[in-house]
């Protein structure tokens, strides 16, 4: 049995610990917005957050991520990450869009410890994740307009 | 090795290619017309697509697979403007298969292509304004006024005369009875409130916030996990295996063949299977590629091209040109990797797959299971990225296969890794090309192109005999038709059909080298190698007859036509010879299925590395609908065309590929996407499609901006210094 918290709620798993978290939140959990992209870590489609720090689930061994804060997709319900999701619906940014669940993460992930990034910035936080589509230009753009409205919004 | 030669002079052979694949179906019969597969007793349905419910909500059928390429958002927006109602106040469907969802140009229900627009436009139209007129009637009867004093909008039916007002689901039960009207009037341009403005994405929401489904996100209760570990060498076969140690497993149900090339394993997760299938001792026979490789097939395709030119007695006069170009393998990957699942209750089967061409898929699980394909019902998703990769079958006649085997009335989700996907692809054909032209002063006055390759209509035959062939046909007479069809097959002449160019006459030659390996239709197809070429060998003609790229062009155009709009305007909005410094450009020309694209594209080259700074983009893809989703779909083939001549490549090696995963075949990234500008040129043609315009002209910018600014001229694909 591994213990996990995911999206504020406790879950006890009877799956093998070395499963990748991956598999346990969409076979166990049927937490389907991590995608699965390419199983060892070259895609960033599967990252969640683990204690608010973005990792690659389709590497991480569930028994790392057992008693901790776990985040995916559907529960990122901070205002930045709010504020990244309308931000990508505004700018467009979803084409097929398999790949945005871990986009979007890493981009959270990225305004949360730098609120206002440089395109250099964004490029090296965010490189690691593929778009098969090529929405990077669009990523970049929503990146940038929602860190401004975010900063913004915090001053008022 | 098969060869298959042909040459003919281009000569109206653009009004017969591309389209005409000469698909045959068993029973030519224009197929009976069954009820919808969302038919219902009350609403009012007067087509596939749309219907209007009592309760006054408006459903469309989506038809088309949503890969991307933003269709969904743009049928639903004309419907909504001859219905007068917001394009997102309706809802969406995944339809299911139904003879009138039949692509018109291929007699499949299929999205490929970029034909989605081209064909659905006036359709959607039609449907759209017969709902319209169904209900205005209805009304005009229930209400004792004329049809033209009514109008309808968001919803609502209005007599502004006299300010009466009712929702449309009130007419449902009297335009239920009303007769077709026969030619129902469309909206005007002048009154068009979302067509050429509408820039909203419909499912954007879905796929931001985890909750869009794509077939990998689907899993029915009851779901076992299955992995199958297929030979690595393409034809080659299963001897024997050992699944001792896999059996034994926490977590496994089964392993065992379920064709003579692979073994399934059943779990109840994807993981548990996966490790038990490394574990597999699995002893393959290599057949009849052993031994092939990038290197032998290149061979064989020049061996071929020098006996065709033998053949032609083809002699070089002074003062042309004659060079050789090549294009390696490419993978589709698309980010969702292949996966479909199959539940078997009985006689009915159930197919969940994210596909291309629905029916296809529900004709390889039935020749997989031995039943009839009406049996099968496949449920519509998101699809992961498409590109031409899913309308193949295999997956779900993987899943099909191992349900058959497993036995239980459970479904059976296949996940194929991504290396699955890359080693058991269809891949975009490897080509050998030669380009000759004779200039007289600064002018081409003619030319000659040969290729050699493999075929796609041959491969294409192969996966779509579900759908036209008989169950029972052998596997021989299927090989004789594909190898007959290979005949008609002009898809690796694409662009050089249409050259755009007055170039003079052309010699256009091909032979199909059969390799042996699997080639499939590749986001842009023909033209992802032609246009290279061709826009290549431009620029070399230019630079031999000592013009300016871009002048040599117009010279070889009619200048009031919309190719050279195009270019001028790509240049105007480039800077055209004045790059940042330490910056060279180069420009391309393209027309693909209709859409018409110049692009200027900024580069610097250091030591080995070539940078792409920026690419602007001139585009004519007629009416346009959704304007922003267009340029985001531009920008994508700009992205694809850059990640394919900068990084992606198959090799073969002993009749396998030697690429497994992103690391090897890597993809372009964001650190390395170049700022794009996309111009969007006001047209009054029709409608056409945009998926995959953008690819092609990418490559021949780049290499055009490379040979500027280095000398060095590249002719093979992808591009490396």
């Amino acid at each position: 049995m591994v213990n996990i918290n995911v999206n504020g709620e406790e879950h006890s798993l009877d799956v093998d610990p070395a499963m990748p978290l991956l598999w346990a939140l969409r076979e166990e959990l049927q937490l389907t917005g991590a995608k699965f992209g390419c199983g060892v870590g070259l895609c960033g489609a599967c990252m969640v957050h683990l204690d608010g720090v973005p990792v690659r689930s389709c590497s991480t061994p569930l028994a790392e991520a057992a008693n901790r804060r776990v985040t995916t997709i559907e529960g990122l319900d901070s205002a930045i990450g709010k504020t990244l999701q309308d931000a990508w619906v505004d700018e467009n940014v979803a084409q097929c869009g398999y790949c945005q669940s871990g986009q979007i993460m890493s981009a959270a992930a990225l305004v949360a410890a730098n609120p206002q990034p440089s395109d250099k910035d964004i490029e090296a936080a965010m490189s690691g994740n593929l778009c098969r589509c090529g929405s990077y230009q669009r990523i970049k753009r929503a990146i940038h307009s929602a860190a401004k409205a975010h900063a913004s919004g915090e001053k008022s | 090795m098969a060869i298959s030669r042909r040459t003919f002079l281009l000569t109206g052979l653009a009004a017969t290619s591309g389209l005409a694949v000469g698909i045959v179906f068993a029973d030519d019969k224009a197929p009976a017309m069954p009820p919808y597969p969302h038919a219902s007793a009350t609403d009012l349905q007067p087509n596939a697509w749309l219907q209007v419910t009592p309760d006054n909500r408006i459903i469309f059928q989506l038809h088309k697979a949503e890969m991307g390429q933003g269709i969904m958002t743009g049928l639903i927006t004309v419907v909504a403007e001859e219905l007068g109602v917001a394009p997102e106040a309706i809802i969406r469907q995944f339809s299911g298969i139904h003879p009138a969802y039949l692509n018109p140009l291929f007699h499949l229900q299929i999205t490929n292509a970029s034909s989605s627009m081209v064909t659905c436009y006036q359709p959607m139209r039609e449907a759209a304004a017969t709902v319209r007129l169904l209900l205005l009637t209805a009304a005009a009867q229930d209400w004792g006024v004329p049809v033209a004093e009514l109008d309808t909008r968001d919803g609502v039916v209005i007599h502004a005369n006299s300010g009466k007002k009712a929702p449309c689901g009130d007419f449902v039960a009297i335009a239920r009875g009303l007769p077709l009207p026969e030619k129902p009037a469309f909206k005007s341009p002048d009154q068009y409130r979302f067509v050429g403005r509408y820039n909203r994405r419909l499912e954007s929401r879905d796929k931001v916030n985890g909750s869009a489904k794509y077939g990998i996100d689907i899993t029915p209760k009851g779901t076992v996990v299955a992995v199958v570990v297929r030979c690595p060498h393409f034809g080659g076969r299963l001897k024997n295996f050992n699944a001792d140690q896999a059996r034994a497993m926490r977590g496994v149900l089964d392993v065992g063949p379920i064709d003579d090339s692979a073994v399934a394993v059943v779990a109840t997760h994807y993981w548990y299977a996966r490790q038990a299938a490394d574990t597999l001792d699995i002893e393959w026979d290599a057949g009849a590629l052993k031994g092939v490789s990038s290197q032998s097939i290149a061979s064989d395709q020049r061996a071929a091209l020098d006996a065709l030119e033998a053949e032609n007695n083809l002699p070089i006069a002074r003062g042309s040109l004659s060079v050789e170009y090549t294009a390696g393998y490419m993978a589709h990957a698309p980010m969702e990797p292949m996966n479909a699942t199959v539940a078997i209750d009985g006689d009915k089967v159930d197919l969940w797959v994210s596909t291309q061409a629905p029916d296809i898929a529900r004709g390889a699980v039935a020749l997989s299971l031995g039943c009839a394909p009406d049996r099968v019902t496949v449920h519509g998703c998101y699809l992961g990225g498409g590109f031409g990769r899913r309308v193949i079958a295999d997956v779900a006649a993987d899943a099909a296969k191992v349900a058959k085997r497993f036995g239980k009335p459970v479904p059976v989700k296949v996940i194929w890794s991504r290396e699955d996907d890359l080693q058991h692809d269809a891949y975009r054909q490897a080509v050998t090309s030669r380009l000759y032209a004779e200039l007289d002063g600064a002018v081409v006055k003619t030319w000659r192109y040969c290729v050699a390759g493999d075929s796609l209509i041959y491969n294409l035959f192969h996966v779509i005999r579900p759908v036209i062939f008989p169950p029972a046909m052998p596997d021989s007479e299927v090989e004789k038709i594909a190898r007959k069809k290979m005949e008609s097959d002009e898809k690796n002449l694409e662009r050089i059909d249409e050259p755009l160019y007055q170039l003079g006459p052309a010699k256009v030659s091909q032979v199909f080298v059969q390799s042996g390996i699997p080639v499939f239709f590749w986001r842009s197809v023909g033209h992802s190698f032609n246009t290279f070429f061709l826009e290549s060998f431009m620029d070399e003609l230019a630079h031999q007859a000592k013009v300016e790229s871009l002048a040599f062009r117009l010279k070889h155009l009619a200048p009031d036509s919309v190719e050279s709009k195009l270019l001028k305007l790509a240049a105007a909005k480039a800077q055209w010879g004045r790059p940042k410094k330490g910056r060279f450009q180069g420009i391309a020309l393209e027309k693909i299925k209709g859409a018409l694209l110049a692009a200027v594209a900024e580069v610097s080259v250091r030591g080995t590395a070539i940078r792409v700074h920026k690419i602007v983009c001139t585009v004519d893809i007629g009416k346009v609908i959704n304007p922003d989703i267009a340029r985001t779909v531009i920008e994508s083939g700009i992205v694809w065309g850059l990640s394919a001549c900068l990084h992606d490549q198959i090799t073969i090696a002993d009749g396998k590929v030697e690429q497994s995963n992103f690391h090897d075949y890597a993809l372009a990234r964001m650190d390395e996407t170049p700022e794009m500008e996309v111009y969007l040129v006001d047209s009054e043609r029709s409608p056409v499609g945009v998926g995959e315009s953008a690819v092609g002209l990418v490559a021949p910018a780049i290499g055009n901006a490379v040979f500027k600014a280095t000398g060095k001229r590249l002719r093979s694909l992808p591009l490396k210094m």
